[in-house]
């Protein structure tokens, strides 16, 4: 890991920022602050920037814990929507 | 697949749970430390989810807060296994008390192989083995390989190569002939080669000794053919001792006369065959049918196949299956006519002779005369074979001559 990629990496944990991973057919977040909502269409995961929003189809919650949120389905959008 | 395993050792429950705030149900869970997995919304008011037991046993202090209601709709895992085995003692007993005695059966040697070269008492290699600890139904623990294979060479000398191999607990012993030190040959002694039978010598290789046939000439068996005593070879030379050695080849005849009967009888399999079945504990054998083993009719037991329990490929159990397929036979009697049985009689003959003859066979023939139910069969076959051997010589030197003084 190189110095600038360490210091980004020391920066999200300080501030606390979400952490989205994608691989496959499997959607990953960490840090997050619990399930707004959850539906097959759709899955709202707070965060402490705000809310990351998962839209798709047969979306089920493949594990669900405090370090992360695991989402596995048909997954067509995902986007992060910040707290003013 | 660990951690399959290890949720499945601690147990894990399915439950659906239906309200109408199922986020507020999740939420406390995050807040609870309590993981769930596998989580499918049914309906709008209905998911279901997996979560480990003893989270299970945490969530159910929770639930007031959720405004849920939770149902348990499936249970997985060693913990409820157990459970259900805990009402059948006497079978959990009964497996447990199996594996015990498999386990204890398999600390034994029940299969024990050995390979031995030509030459080397087998009997003798497994009394040897026996007396070291080495047999069906010894424990595994008291084997010590070092001092078997000690026990081996100073027991059969003729042992060379020892190899004691242990797989699960079956001992597979393999051992080899040593090489045996060739003579030395003490080329002073006084040895000579004499003929062996009667010939005309036809080739002569000689390394050593004196020759004193030439090749085309007549000699008869005992005639001495190379001399120990070396006469001198040059004028201020002296006749000394050497060891004879060397190849002599000549033309030889043999001779047989062998008598064989006309008819005789042959043993001809049938279509009636049985099969039996015994079990084998050890060395014991339990014979699965009726009667002794011994038949009544003529028959041949054609294959005595022996399957014995084991797990997997390394640990054999003491337990086996022999089946016995006998064919019963018929004596008939057979007879051939007196040319073809002379005939046969005398290639086996020539055959035999081949194997053992150190040279070669040139011509072969052989009369038949037919008497009494009987052919008497006379071979003769011309060889040329090596017939000289060593023997102790006893010739005298041979004198010097001396020059006579001038006058």
């Amino acid at each position: 890991m190189g110095l600038r990629e360490m210091y980004a990496a020391l920066g999200r944990a300080v501030q606390g920022a979400p952490r989205v991973e994608v691989e496959g057919g499997r959607l990953v977040i960490e840090r997050h602050r619990g399930v707004r909502a959850y539906s097959q269409t759709c899955i709202r995961v707070d965060c402490p920037d705000g809310e990351v929003c998962i839209e798709g189809e047969g979306l089920t919650l493949e594990a669900l814990s405090r370090a992360e949120v695991a989402v596995r389905g048909q997954v067509q959008q995902v986007r992060l929507e910040h707290r003013r | 697949m660990i951690g399959r395993l290890v949720s499945g050792a601690a147990g894990e429950v399915r439950i659906r749970v239906c309200g109408a705030s199922i986020e507020r149900f999740l939420n406390v869970a995050l807040q609870g430390e309590i993981g769930l997995w596998n989580t499918v919304r049914v309906d709008a008011r209905t998911i279901e989810t997996t979560l480990s037991l003893s989270d299970f046993y945490a969530l159910r202090r929770l639930m007031g807060r959720t405004g849920c209601r939770v149902r348990v709709i499936g249970r997985r895992g060693l913990p409820f296994f157990v459970a259900r085995l805990r009402r059948r003692w006497i079978l959990t007993g009964g497996v447990c008390a199996l594996a015990l005695v498999v386990v204890l059966l398999t600390q034994f040697v029940w299969v024990l192989e050995i390979v031995a070269a030509d030459g080397i008492p087998v009997s003798a290699l497994r009394d040897v083995l026996r007396e070291t600890g080495i047999y069906e139904g010894a424990w595994l623990g008291q084997i010590d390989t070092d001092d078997t294979r000690r026990a081996i060479q100073s027991e059969i000398p003729e042992v060379g190569v020892i190899a004691i191999t242990r797989i699960g607990n079956a001992v597979r012993v393999e051992v080899d002939a040593a090489v045996p030190t060739p003579d030395r040959i003490d080329r002073a002694a006084p040895t000579g080669l004499v003929a062996t039978r009667d010939g005309v010598v036809s080739r002569t290789a000689v390394t050593g000794g004196q020759l004193l046939v030439q090749p085309g000439e007549a000699v008869e068996q005992g005639q001495l053919l190379v001399s120990s005593a070396v006469p001198n070879t040059t004028e201020w030379g002296e006749a000394h001792r050497a060891h004879g050695m060397g190849r002599v080849m000549a033309y030889t005849s043999r001779t047989a006369t062998l008598l064989c009967p006309l008819t005789w009888t042959e043993s001809r399999a049938t279509d009636r065959m049985t099969t039996r079945y015994a079990l084998t504990l050890g060395d014991r054998r339990i014979n699965l049918y009726l009667g002794s083993g011994i038949h009544t009719d003529t028959c041949d037991k054609i294959t005595i196949e022996k399957t014995r329990l084991s797990i997997g490929s390394r640990l054999m159990l003491p337990i086996s299956l022999v089946r016995e397929t006998c064919r019963a036979c018929d004596a008939l009697p057979v007879s051939g006519t007196a040319q073809e049985v002379g005939d046969a009689a005398a290639q086996t003959w020539l055959d035999r002779l081949a194997q053992t003859l150190d040279g070669t066979i040139l011509d072969s023939r052989w009369t038949i005369e037919e008497e009494a139910g009987a052919v008497r069969v006379r071979v003769t076959a011309s060889c040329e074979e090596q017939i000289a051997c060593e023997m102790i010589d006893r010739t005298p030197l041979p004198e010097k001559e001396q020059e006579e003084p001038a006058e």
